[in-house]
């Protein structure tokens, strides 16, 4: 009965953890799920059908099987992007909030920089001037995404510092890093969750720009890369809807469900309490 | 009350009679001009700019006059010049000219204008190989003379693309003339004149020039519409909002064919296509310098299926000869374009290449692991990189691993310095403009310096039968010398030509007859402003 309780209060976040481990399973599971090889080539332009579920496209690749490769590519470069841009992001706010000082200024001088700069055309520079490759767009990410966490992170770390748990340590004559990662970290676990979650949404969104403008490996399997196909090779004025719809439902699911596992955090938050260790 | 009543009736009759006349009027307007859509965006209106929508068009005869005419079957024909004699020799040629024929602005062409004309125009043929020098003139005539024996290749792919110019303007500009923005920078002898233009709308307006020497204009007004890509130039015209499509080298995409066909007046305009996609083989590198290489990756190709990613279910898989059927100097009888692995996988294990350590990947003679590196042209780079994906697959299937050269795809100066400078390509996918394809053939690519900059096909025998080619007097002998080509290709496949397509330059039916589809150029051609006439 708690268990259920427990299960309604938190639906949207199970609902998220659900879909996550759908996608998570179809991603590691993708040789023995796609029904071929996604560059195997065949008859182009198939209309969906029993042996194509989603047709084929312009180069008689089966469609179903790229999309199911795709997830691996979108999801690892969400992952990773978010993971990094996380570390730093934390890393400098939680520097930066609890040295205080020049330390902060310098810090936040640079984080200020790097906000005021639009993301998405500096990381296509960036792409463009990087090696191609997956590695590429998940540098360009992280260079462009880590600084609304590192501001995020100071201000709760700023509030935390004026805590008595934190002052009496800093009076025992603790180390500033012991209190910075030991102490002070996992209070700002939940905010760090909810950044990183919504990282990975925001990550997989520009990896899908990025790789719809061209800006991806040729022959790379991702969701962006359909959509780039699909629209260049006139897929969308020819209306072939099996082929441009899928990626986008697939981005938008993977979107939604990061976005439902972060909103539990969001709202624990609103009430907060204080771990002290 | 009653007077009310009338007033409010009668004001009524007068506002919907005044919205009749000015439709009717809008709709008289709107079918005596000829709108022409185009995917190249205004540029400059100059005489010697070339690359904007207005200097594409002029191509055709449009706002200049050109030197040189040529018919739909690359026939040259009178230009500006009505008579040009080529001596037997190829290196001379003896123009006429009209000379009562006058400028935009009312002013008489002269002598004067015809060597300053053809002055202004010898970097552009120095640039192409033909040192021109005019030896004697006098009013109404001018003899030109070469030092190589390139006459015919000269009016082909030469004067054909220049205009007679006024000096009394240019005589002014100090700038380079293509930057020259100046009113009178368009001012020519075509048989239509600008008027303005609507940066906004990205729409140009034209009149008929009057005192045309050349003909009479059978179309009042014309006017000029870019739009940002083919889709939209489609929609434009399945709206009714352009009657015919101008793109120089620049078909509609099979895949947008599907937009327009069954649209009620419209014609696809499809006609055989002079131009072509191609695989070239760099001979600096290892392994594309191997004859027995280039066989096996002649036969590991689907050539079905690039000739579907090329142009869809029209297109056909080209023959060893490369030349696409229906070109001047086409020669028949060369085998189609056909896969066989096993063929593949034979001549590489004989010449050597061969799976030494049991991976499914083939080593070079030398036991040492082998990546070919395949490199997309340039410029056409989503289609180029998407051939390339297909190539590549191709080759893995006998055994041979390709890499895409991404560095390059992505960064034109490392390209450039890969095919210009360093040209140390292995397999390049490349393409022939319908220019080059009808003066020069797809073989031009291959050569070396000084014919082509990133050619690294230097033999001797190809070279001497290009410069037959060049040398041509007449289609008789550039047919010969395209034939000799067609042969030494087959033989030593240096280049393979992946699918011959059909262009299609669609078009309105329901506004204006008398369109005649040129292949490879479409019903906007030389002939259309005076063949081309509204449906009374």
């Amino acid at each position: 009965m708690k268990r259920l309780q427990l299960f309604r209060e938190h639906r949207y976040v199970w609902s998220g953890v659900l879909l996550l481990v759908l996608i998570l399973g179809i991603a590691i599971l993708a040789p023995y799920i796609a029904p071929y090889d996604p560059w195997e080539m065949g008859i182009p332009y198939l209309r969906p059908n029993s042996e194509h579920w989603l047709g084929t496209n312009d180069i008689g690749q089966d469609i179903f099987s790229e999309l199911i490769y795709g997830t691996r590519i979108s999801l690892f470069i969400g992952l990773s992007a978010a993971f990094i841009t996380t570390v730093i992001g934390t890393t400098i706010g939680i520097v930066s909030g609890y040295a205080g000082g020049k330390i902060d200024r310098v810090l936040m001088a640079i984080t200020n920089l790097a906000i005021v700069i639009p993301n998405l055309p500096l990381t296509v520079v960036l792409v463009a001037y990087l090696k191609t490759g997956i590695w590429s767009i998940i540098i360009a990410l992280c260079i462009t995404s880590w600084a609304g966490t590192a501001r995020l992170v100071r201000a709760q770390v700023m509030q935390l510092k004026q805590q008595p748990f934190i002052k009496l340590e800093q009076t025992l004559g603790m180390h500033s890093g012991y209190i910075m990662f030991i102490h002070i970290f996992p209070n700002i676990g939940n905010i760090v969750f909810t950044r990183a979650t919504l990282a990975v949404a925001s990550a997989m969104l520009s990896e899908a720009s990025l790789s719809f403008l061209g800006l991806g490996a040729v022959g790379q399997k991702s969701w962006g890369a359909i959509l780039n196909n699909a629209f260049f090779r006139n897929g969308v004025v020819n209306h072939y809807w099996w082929w441009y719809y899928p990626p986008i439902i697939c981005i938008c699911l993977c979107v939604i469900a990061f976005m439902l596992l972060g909103s539990r955090d969001t709202r624990k938050n609103q009430g907060q309490t204080f771990i002290s260790m | 009350m009653k007077k009310r009543v009338v007033s409010i009736l009668l004001s009524s009759m007068m506002v919907l009679s005044l919205g009749i006349c000015g439709k009717a009027e809008e709709k008289t307007q709107e079918e005596e001009v000829l709108r022409i859509g185009c995917t190249i965006a205004h540029s400059n209106f100059n005489v010697f700019d070339q690359g904007g929508a207005y200097g594409k068009l002029n191509l055709e005869c449009f706002g200049q006059q050109p030197l040189i005419g040529m018919d739909e079957n690359g026939e040259l024909t009178p230009g500006f010049f009505e008579t040009f004699e080529i001596n037997d020799a190829n290196d001379t040629v003896v123009f006429t000219y009209p000379t009562d024929a006058k400028f935009h602005d009312g002013t008489t062409i002269t002598l004067d204008d015809v060597l300053f004309s053809m002055d202004s125009w010898m970097e552009k043929w120095k640039g192409r190989g033909y040192n021109v020098t005019v030896t004697d003139s006098a009013e109404g005539t001018i003899t030109c003379k070469l030092d190589t024996p390139s006459a015919y290749s000269w009016l082909s792919y030469g004067a054909g693309q220049c205009y007679i110019a006024p000096h009394h303007v240019w005589e002014k500009v100090t700038e380079d003339y293509k930057s020259y923005v100046g009113e009178d920078a368009h001012i020519g002898a075509g048989p239509y004149k600008f008027i303005s233009y609507d940066e906004a709308a990205q729409v140009s307006y034209y009149e008929a020039f009057e005192d045309y020497y050349w003909g009479e204009q059978t179309i009042d007004k014309v006017e000029l519409h870019s739009y940002a890509s083919p889709e939209n130039l489609v929609m434009a015209m399945k709206n009714g909002e352009i009657d015919a499509m101008y793109t120089y080298a620049g078909p509609i995409p099979s895949t947008l064919i599907g937009v327009l066909d069954g649209v009620e007046n419209v014609d696809l305009g499809k006609s055989n296509y002079s131009g072509n996609y191609q695989l070239t083989f760099g001979f600096n590198m290892e392994p594309t310098k191997d004859q027995k290489f280039r066989e096996a990756v002649y036969n590991a190709l689907d050539y079905n299926l690039l000739a579907i990613t090329i142009g869809g279910n029209e297109a056909v898989p080209a023959k060893k000869g490369m030349i696409p059927q229906g070109n001047k100097g086409y020669k028949d009888g060369f085998p189609v374009n056909k896969r066989d692995l096993d063929e593949a996988k034979e001549l590489l294990d004989t010449a050597g290449y061969k799976d030494v350590d049991g991976d499914g990947i083939r080593e070079d003679v030398n036991g040492q692991s082998m990546q070919v590196s395949i490199l997309p042209q340039s410029g056409k780079n989503e289609m180029m990189a998407r051939l390339a994906e297909v190539i590549s697959q191709n080759l893995s299937e006998v055994g041979i691993q390709c890499v895409l050269d991404e560095e390059a795809i992505r960064n034109e100066d490392i390209f450039n310095q890969r095919t210009r400078v360093d040209k140390n390509y292995q397999l390049y996918v490349g393409y022939t403009t319908p220019g080059v394809a009808d003066y020069r053939t797809s073989a031009f690519y291959i050569l070396p310096e000084p014919y082509y900059q990133s050619g690294t096909f230097n033999d001797e025998e190809y070279v001497t039968a290009y410069q037959e080619l060049q040398n041509a007097k007449n289609t008789e002998e550039y047919t010969k010398a395209a034939e000799k080509i067609q042969d030494i290709n087959a033989e030593k496949l240096p280049l393979i030509a992946l699918a011959w397509e059909k262009a299609y330059f669609p078009y309105r039916t329901d506004r204006f007859e008398g369109w005649d589809n040129w292949p490879s150029t479409g019903v906007i051609n030389q002939e259309t402003w005076f063949n081309v006439d509204s449906i009374k």
